[in-house]
């Protein structure tokens, strides 16, 4: 690749890094996310975009291990020897167990190409697809929030992949408001639906989808863009975490965590039978499990063990 | 010169006659969605003026005679088979009209075409082909038709007859002046005497129908014209006496066994006055003297849809669709039928009792779309089992059926429901127990306040059922704009500003002649002017003479008195004297602003243009001299709305809100200014105040999560629980983001009530929606006693 070709000795370094990150052992269940602001074209978007990403870094640094485990490229260094350069050497090594991408820009499309636009020669879809391609971790997520994303949405769908675009088709061409409202998402609790103090994917795209819309509706205009999501982990990758979980998350018990994720596991698969049931025998067995919970909750927010 | 024929490259007409029943004509009758579109595109309002086309043929060729006395004379299936030869005559207008006859009326369309092309100087066939156009109900495309035949022949009164015809359907006063003269140059014409009997009758002046009938009878009997026309209007103006049992049916009868019409036609007659269950009896006999009836089949299903029998309508239809499946009064109601599978049927009660008697329970059944049954059944029953014990009450009468509220989503499926064709400008009907209207969300936010229009409704299932469907229109009218001013959920009594103009102009009718503005106006705005006229006559009735006036009227009306009689002997004067207290009323009511309505006018516009430049204090000084002369007025323009905006600018913000609360106080319900007012005055720490604003928005502006929120904890605060129950509960209904909160809130409410049980059932949900949720965790906890 002419651009691999190009790389001067400090990304040779950079790159290197990363791969010291990308390998560390799987069994630390790592979660490696990368966050690329592309070119904004002006002042005002460069700035949005940085600030987009780096507040989208941010929240996942607060999950991840470390923050090692978290790329960002912005501003200078987001030049196309060094994005191309971090994709193509994503799956040289172990993969994360949880592997997350979002891609804030503006996006473009020729009538056949996508095109993430950078300074430069942009990156096209084929490349995105092929770089993305050799990802192996279990759970995947690609945010493409972009104009024209929609046309990213089939060729990155995957089994263990959740993919959101900002838009649903690639005719979807203007500015998109959907970053600015997936970071506010990240750092609202009340995006936190089952209020577990954590924040998931699906829970992000629905606060967004809303408040884009809402956007739209309010200022009464025309909505040039209509996100959309693909895959079935939404549920199960988490983008931000509050409370007790993110000021102690060192320090809770994994028993306690575990127990609690254990009766998490079983009031949703109630849930799920609840139609099977009847109606009063739902509601007390869910009754006991919720006091079960309730008791477990307390004691982590209480600091028990 | 013939631009209107030329253009007319592919007519669309949907009626069909002399097809036995059964069988359908050469066309498909499995509607494409094309033909569905194009339907529905169609105008398709009753034509109450027009009469059978080929009777009053001056010109009528021999052979179709002869097979017109076939068919008159009730052989229906001699008069297919004298038709059937001539559809394939040389001459294409002979084939025109055996196509017309044999209801194949797209080949009658195209043979009519060519005979234009033919001879194109002859207004016969020009004022024919109008006539199949009015025929099938389509007077837009009739009219130019005939305006060419009366060009190419100035005296020609076929096709000026025709025009007349058309011209009825459409507007009033142009076409009653031309019969009119026609008349006078015509004295002894059936067809223009069967057409002022017709108007006569709508006003009910039976007695001048009769004296028109009588004329037409002998004048038909010396030209050898078939009198069935006749004798079905000498029914209708019985049915007017009310007399169920005329000689005339039974004429007919024995003149053309087959004759459906004999019922069909009388039963305009009966609908324009709300009378549906009779409508239904007269049109089941239609359709059982001529079961190839195809109008009445439909006319019958949408009647049976109108009294509830849902069933019974679909057969009927379908039997309609069947044998016409171009007609759009069927087509639309079948779709419409099918729409109600999406409707919800949500049973409750209204509770009422009369003269302070024992308190009864009437069955109330809630129509409401699935999408919005939830969070709009709460207020649609609260205001139904309101209004229910007000006007049992108010007017004495106790529900003798279920009542049946419809609510509808979409403008154009009530627009159906009421009159068959979607794109009228109606807001809501009443058919007896049954009544529709458009749901809140039918229309743009604040555009129109559906809580008075519900009341609107309400109060003429009383009126209406009270005199037995026998009350003249003006004063169920009347009745309910003056609930809707008395009692309904909206403060003060809005006058639109054109009727006041119209007052002004002395455009008010006599109030003997007043049903005239509903049915026939003569001037744009008349049927709204006549709904304030007779609002303002029931206002001063209740005034002057007391309520009970009122009511008596309507027991009189119930005993077939009309209007004069009525009045006569409820009140004690003629019909004239009323008049005149009216006048006087009106002057002593609103005689201040309509004595300088051009002035504050003026004033209003001046108002707006100061305010658009921002011109602050001409705004104030302005709106200050528009408000001294007409304070009520909150209604579009309204002087208020600037005078608070030019507050706000010069940061007066207490006269900003005291703007808008006098303009709230008066009726003001523009969605966007009550929220504003609410949020000003909870910032004035005037919580209550605030709280009574937005419940207010509940009966214009119901879907808004936002406005059940606030609204539901500020009853939880205060401790209405009732109150929070009822906007918590709504709010479910409108799918807030977070429903955790809203069920917690609702068992919170039900704990505060002492239903435990419902309580633990709903923090239960919440935490089903979250079972992180730490607030729905403690009310668990506090509920079930358990903190282990």
């Amino acid at each position: 690749m002419g651009a691999t070709h190009a790389m001067g000795e400090a990304m040779k370094s950079f790159i290197s890094a990363l791969l010291l990150v990308l390998a560390a052992p799987a069994a630390m269940a790592s979660t490696v996310t990368v966050v690329i602001s592309g070119l904004g074209g002006n002042a005002d978007y460069t700035e949005q975009f940085e600030r987009y990403a780096t507040a989208i870094a941010d929240e996942a640094r607060n999950i991840a291990q470390s923050p090692q485990d978290v790329i960002l490229v912005r501003g200078d260094a987001a030049k196309r020897n060094v994005i191309m350069g971090l994709l193509e050497n994503l799956p040289v090594s172990n993969n994360a167990d949880v592997f997350k991408l979002f891609l804030i820009g503006h996006g473009s499309f020729d009538g056949e190409h996508y095109k993430f636009n950078i300074p430069g020669p942009d990156i096209t879809d084929d490349e995105i697809v092929t770089a993305l391609a050799k990802i192996e971790s279990p759970k995947q997520l690609i945010v493409v929030a972009t104009s024209a994303s929609g046309a990213l949405l089939e060729p990155l769908a995957a089994e263990n992949r959740v993919v959101i675009t900002a838009t649903k088709n690639p005719r979807e061409k203007n500015a998109v408001r959907f970053p600015m409202y997936m970071v506010e998402a990240l750092s609202d609790t009340s995006a936190d639906l089952n209020k577990d103090e954590s924040i998931s994917v699906q829970e992000m795209f629905d606060y967004t989808v809303r408040a884009v819309n809402s956007y739209y509706d309010t200022e009464k205009l025309l909505a040039s863009e209509h996100a959309r999501i693909e895959g079935s982990l939404a549920d199960q990758i988490e983008v931000a975490r509050y409370g007790t979980l993110l000021q102690r998350k060192d320090t809770i018990s994994p028993a306690m965590l575990a127990k609690r994720q254990a009766l998490t596991s079983e009031i949703n698969s109630l849930r799920a039978r609840k139609e099977e049931v009847d109606e009063d025998e739902y509601f007390d067995r869910l009754q006991t499990l919720m006091l079960e919970l309730t008791n477990v909750q307390r004691s982590i927010d209480e600091g028990g063990s | 010169m013939f631009s209107a024929a030329s253009m007319r490259e592919e007519a669309n007409m949907f009626t069909r006659r002399l097809i036995p029943y059964g069988q359908t004509n050469d066309q498909t009758n499995v509607l494409t969605p094309a033909a569905i579109a194009l339907c529905l595109g169609m105008s398709a309002l009753l034509l109450p003026g027009t009469v059978a086309a080929e009777e009053y043929d001056p010109n009528r060729d021999a052979r179709l005679l002869q097979c017109d006395n076939i068919y008159d004379r009730g052989d229906i299936d001699g008069a297919i088979d004298c038709f059937k030869p001539l559809s394939n005559d040389p001459s294409s207008f002979i084939a025109a009209e055996a196509h017309w006859a044999l209801g194949s009326t797209r080949d009658a369309n195209q043979k009519f075409r060519e005979a234009v092309s033919e001879q194109p100087r002859n207004p016969h066939i020009r004022a024919r082909w109008g006539r199949l156009f009015l025929s099938t109900h389509q007077p837009s495309e009739a009219v130019p038709l005939f305006e060419e035949a009366i060009q190419l022949d100035p005296d020609y009164l076929h096709a000026q007859t025709g025009l007349v015809a058309a011209l009825l359907s459409q507007s009033g006063s142009e076409a009653r002046m031309l019969l009119s003269d026609l008349h006078q140059k015509h004295p002894d014409d059936v067809e223009l005497l069967l057409l002022l009997a017709r108007l006569e009758l709508e006003s009910r002046n039976v007695d001048n129908a009769d004296k028109l009938l009588d004329r037409a009878l002998i004048s038909a009997e010396a030209n050898n014209i078939t009198p069935l026309d006749i004798y079905a209007l000498k029914v209708s103006a019985d049915l007017l006496r009310d007399n169920e049992d005329s000689e005339w049916v039974q004429k007919a009868l024995d003149y053309s066994p087959a004759y459906g019409d004999i019922y069909f036609i009388p039963v305009h007659y009966h609908l324009i006055n709300y009378r549906y269950r009779e409508s239904v009896a007269l049109l089941k006999k239609a359709v059982e003297v001529q079961p190839t009836h195809w109008s009445a089949h439909s006319q019958l299903g949408i009647n049976l849809l109108r009294i509830n029998d849902i069933e019974g309508a679909k057969k009927h239809l379908e039997i309609a669709y069947t044998g016409d499946p171009y007609d759009t009064a069927t087509v639309n109601t079948l779709r419409l039928l099918d729409t109600l599978d999406d409707f919800r049927d949500l049973d409750t009660e209204a509770v009422y009792s009369i003269s302070g008697g024992s308190e009864k329970v009437a069955p109330v059944v809630m129509r409401l779309h699935k999408d919005e049954a939830t969070y709009l059944a709460p207020y649609v029953e609260e205001l139904t089992q309101r209004a229910v014990k007000v006007f049992s009450s108010r007017y004495e009468f106790a529900l003798k059926q279920p009542l049946i509220v419809e609510l509808f989503p979409n403008h154009d499926d009530f627009a159906v429901r009421t009159v068959s064709t979607p794109g009228v400008g109606l807001l809501g009907v009443t058919f007896g127990y049954l009544l529709a209207m458009d749901s809140p969300s039918g229309r743009p936010p604040g555009d129109f306040h559906w809580g008075s229009t519900l009341w609107h409704e309400l109060a003429h299932v009383f009126t209406i059922e009270k005199s037995d469907h026998r009350m003249p229109r003006w004063f169920t009218e009347g009745i309910s704009v003056y609930e809707e001013w008395t009692t309904g959920p909206l403060r003060g009594r809005h006058i639109p500003v054109d009727v006041l103009q119209a007052i002004q102009e002395n455009k008010l009718l006599p109030v003997a002649d007043l049903d005239s503005g509903f049915v026939r106006p003569t001037y744009p705005n008349q049927v709204t002017v006549s709904y304030m006229q007779a609002g303002l006559i029931c206002q001063m009735i209740s005034k002057v003479y007391g309520h009970d006036k009122l009511v008596r009227m309507l027991e009189l009306f119930d005993q077939r008195q009309d209007t004069g009689q009525a009045i006569a002997n409820a009140l004690g004067i003629s019909s004239e004297a009323l008049d005149r207290q009216l006048t006087t009323y009106i002057d002593d009511e609103l005689g201040h602003v309509i004595n300088r309505f051009s002035e504050w006018r003026e004033l209003v516009t001046s108002v707006h243009r100061a305010s658009q430049d921002s011109q602050w204090s001409t705004v104030i000084a302005l709106a200050a001299q528009a408000n001294e002369i007409y304070p009520a007025y909150v209604g579009k323009g309204s002087t208020y709305i600037p005078l608070h905006d030019a507050y706000v600018a010069l940061g007066k913000g207490d006269q900003a809100v005291e703007s808008l609360e006098i303009w709230y106080e008066n009726g003001g319900h523009e969605p966007d200014m009550l929220h504003q007012l609410a949020h000003r005055l909870r910032d004035l720490g005037r919580t209550a105040k605030a709280t009574e604003v937005l419940e207010s928005l509940n009966w214009v502006h119901p879907n808004n999560i936002d406005l059940h929120e606030r609204l539901g904890n500020d009853y939880l605060a205060v401790g209405n629980n009732e109150g929070a129950l009822r906007e918590f509960k709504s709010l479910l209904g409108l799918n807030p983001h977070d429903k955790s909160v809203v069920y917690l809130n609702i068992a919170r409410t039900y704990q505060n009530l002492g239903n435990k049980k419902l309580a633990k059932r709903n923090v239960l949900q919440a935490l089903e929606q979250a079972p992180f949720f730490r607030e729905a965790q403690d009310l668990l906890v506090e509920l079930t006693g358990d903190s282990s």
